[in-house]
């Protein structure tokens, strides 16, 4: 390491990406409140806004002032803050990832954004804008295998090993991504901010009565009942396409591949996006089904991490977007190859099938007994219950637990979605059963297995196995050798009131 | 096989009484909570009913929650609250609707603390919680020197235990 240090300052560029940054949606806000008003409220909104602008451009300027990254004693050093001074100092060996990416506002400045990524979800660093030699250069200080390696070969992870989105896969994806409520829920919001103005229009042309007080809806609804129902309907396919354009440019430019050690997914048209990922931190693979792709025979593979995840303070990761059952597990042997197992799944016995269909049937019979109660045509709901059934045995068909020497698979429904998790015994931190009264009648019990992954981990589960089938599970997280030996009862049992009450053994009713 | 057979060990002998004044407390604060939050519903909404229907339904409905948490539950639950440190993993049983058992291996243990709090500090209790990378379990309602002995021990497993990654 050389001895004198030089501190480095971002390009004078990255004053506007710091004025922007964590701004953005103030911004937007602002914006809208631009469209709407009367002319006044519009000049006050404006200047409102050019005030908020010029704060903006201070504050990124004086950020940018404050902001310093230098390299000193092995180790990447920041300094930051405007009102609290903030350093954080990564040391070099503990950097698993470095990611140079770039989003709008560096695009549209030429910038790019790098990340720097540890093992822990703890001290990380983003350098928001930086020039790409500069991003390069400090690249290859942090990692320089990566570096040396991308130079060597840059067109090496170009081979089999690259996967990628067809343009009619990426279409498929876009129209079943179910991201239409989300999008409708915004449409929605924008018309209504033009009720007002829609009645007025109403009520003039059609001459309705000006003394009722009604909402836009209703004031059509007076006219026409189909023309608000075309209007709904208009909505929801306004409401698809945009959510087929979000998905569009979401993934587009999509790939995924292994360089080295490392799992590297690129997304993204406007907003790229680079996430590196250590294979050996990957904890858990999810494969999602949602009853929209499943006709597709297609789903979304997620990779579970410690850290590292997708956005901040995540740790699950679209590792494919939109990918078929087969060729996932062809994706699964060459880029994760330690969760490539043979799958040989348990499933629930025949007495666990009213189980299933207990439940969702009770929810629909009180939902339509409510609705009927406060309007007695809503009697017609109850022709979903078939529906309703169908997903039932669907569910109980689709559990399964699969246990090999080192990898557990768990299959289970979620209503419409059916998850598919592959967990390595190394990485499970707990693996539990639960079973309820009416589970134990029938000598059912559910299976719960734990990784680590995000602040509380996620749990995967199989729920009526055959007891004990299920049992086994619990077995399954021992380590194949056990580490250390203990002799039995070295602890002691605390005598106890209830003592005389017999061990509690799980019930067999026969 | 673990789960053929519940884990060993019981709670302390203590347990029971502690259960009972620590549930009492616990439930009747919620319970005035919930029925002060009503009565201002109540009143916001001025749907107040009148005094005796009030104070009828909030004591008769303490009278209840206690009966079932007080009177019923802790003996039927702690039935079922059981531990017990095997080779390689902690195994604990809790649970008297539906019986939960887990299983934490030592080599996954991050960290292990006791934890006592007002009321069981006064019934010479305490609970060993259990930390992985993905939660803690606890193994409550423990005699304090049960519990250091379980401490140390869980500690010093987790410690020799490599994890095989």
């Amino acid at each position: 390491m050389t001895s004198e240090v030089t501190r480095h300052r971002l390009p004078l560029k990255g004053v506007l990406v710091m004025a922007f940054d964590g701004s953005k949606a103030i911004a937007v806000v602002f914006v809208f409140g631009l469209m709407s008003g009367d002319a006044k409220t519009l000049l006050v909104n404006a200047l409102t806004l050019l005030g908020f602008g010029v704060l903006m451009a201070v504050v990124g300027f004086l950020r940018w002032l404050r902001y310093e990254y230098w390299f000193e004693d092995g180790e990447f050093r920041v300094q930051e803050g405007l009102l609290s001074r903030k350093r954080t100092f990564i040391p070099l060996d503990k950097v698993q990832a470095v990611d140079v990416t770039s989003g709008l506002l560096q695009r549209l400045l030429g910038l790019v954004k790098l990340e720097i990524k540890t093992g822990a979800s703890g001290s990380q660093a983003t350098l928001s804008a930086l020039t790409r030699e500069d991003a390069e250069r400090v690249r290859a200080r942090l990692r320089p295998d990566d570096a040396q390696r991308d130079q060597a070969a840059p067109t090496d992870h170009t081979a089999a090993s690259t996967y990628r989105l067809t343009p009619r896969q990426l279409m498929l994806a876009g129209a079943t991504s179910g991201r239409i409520g989300v999008v409708a829920g915004g449409v929605a919001w924008l018309l209504s901010q033009f009720d007002e103005l829609v009645v007025e229009r109403v009520m003039q042309t059609f001459e309705l009565d000006e003394s009722l007080d009604l909402g836009a809806l209703e004031a059509l609804a007076q006219v026409s009942p189909f023309l608000v129902a075309a209007i709904a309907v208009g909505g929801l396919f306004v409401s698809w396409i945009g959510a087929v354009v979000w998905e569009l440019l979401r993934y587009g430019n999509f790939q995924v591949s292994l360089r080295g050690d490392q799992l590297v997914v690129q997304r993204g048209v406007f907003e790229q996006r680079q996430i590196t990922l250590p294979v050996k931190r990957v904890q858990a693979v999810r494969y999602h089904e949602t009853i929209l792709r499943q006709p597709f025979g297609h789903g979304t593979l997620y990779v579970e991490t410690v850290g590292h995840g997708e956005e901040a303070g995540q740790s699950s990761t679209t590792l494919h977007p939109f990918i078929s059952r087969a060729e996932c597990r062809r994706l699964i042997a060459d880029l994760v190859p330690q969760f490539d197992v043979p799958i040989d799944y348990v499933s629930p016995p025949r007495r666990a099938l009213p189980r299933f269909f207990i439940k969702p049937t009770l929810i629909v019979a009180l939902a339509v007994g409510v609705a009927a109660w406060l309007w007695t045509p809503a009697m017609a709901g109850a022709v979903v219950l078939p529906l309703v059934w169908w997903v039932a045995y669907v569910n109980w068909r689709d559990t399964g637990l699969s246990l090999g020497d080192e990898v557990a698979v768990v299959r289970g429904r979620h209503w419409l979605r059916r998850t598919t998790a592959i967990l390595l015994r190394g990485t499970t931190q707990m693996a539990g059963t639960s079973a309820s009264i009416f589970q134990r009648r029938r000598r059912l019990a559910t299976v719960v297995l734990t990784v680590a992954t995000g602040p509380v981990g996620r749990t995967f589960g199989a729920r009526d196995l055959d007891e004990t089938q299920a049992w086994r599970a619990l077995q399954w997280v021992l380590p194949a050798t056990p580490r250390v030996s203990t002799t039995p009862g070295t602890l002691p049992e605390s005598s106890d009131a209830l003592a005389a009450a017999p061990v509690p053994l799980p019930s067999r009713s026969t | 096989m673990l789960g053929e057979r519940a884990p060993a060990h019981r709670h302390s002998a203590r347990a029971l009484s502690y259960s009972r004044v620590s549930n009492g407390v616990e439930m009747s604060l919620l319970w005035g909570l919930l029925v002060g939050v009503v009565s201002v519903a109540a009143w916001g909404f001025d749907v107040m009913p009148g005094v005796a229907t009030m104070l009828g339904v909030a004591v008769g409905g303490w009278a209840l929650v206690l009966g079932w948490f007080v009177l019923l539950l802790p003996p039927l639950s702690l039935r079922f609250r059981r531990y017990e440190l095997t080779d390689d993993a902690a195994y604990i049983q809790h649970g008297f609707i539906t019986r939960r058992r887990t299983v934490v291996p030592y080599a996954r243990i991050q960290f292990v603390m006791t934890q006592r709090g007002p009321i069981a500090r006064r019934f010479g209790l305490a609970t060993v919680v259990v930390q992985t990378s993905a939660g803690a379990v606890g193994i409550p309602m423990l005699d304090d020197e049960v519990a250091e002995t379980l401490w140390d021990r869980l500690s010093e497993l987790a410690r020799r235990s490599v994890d095989d990654l």
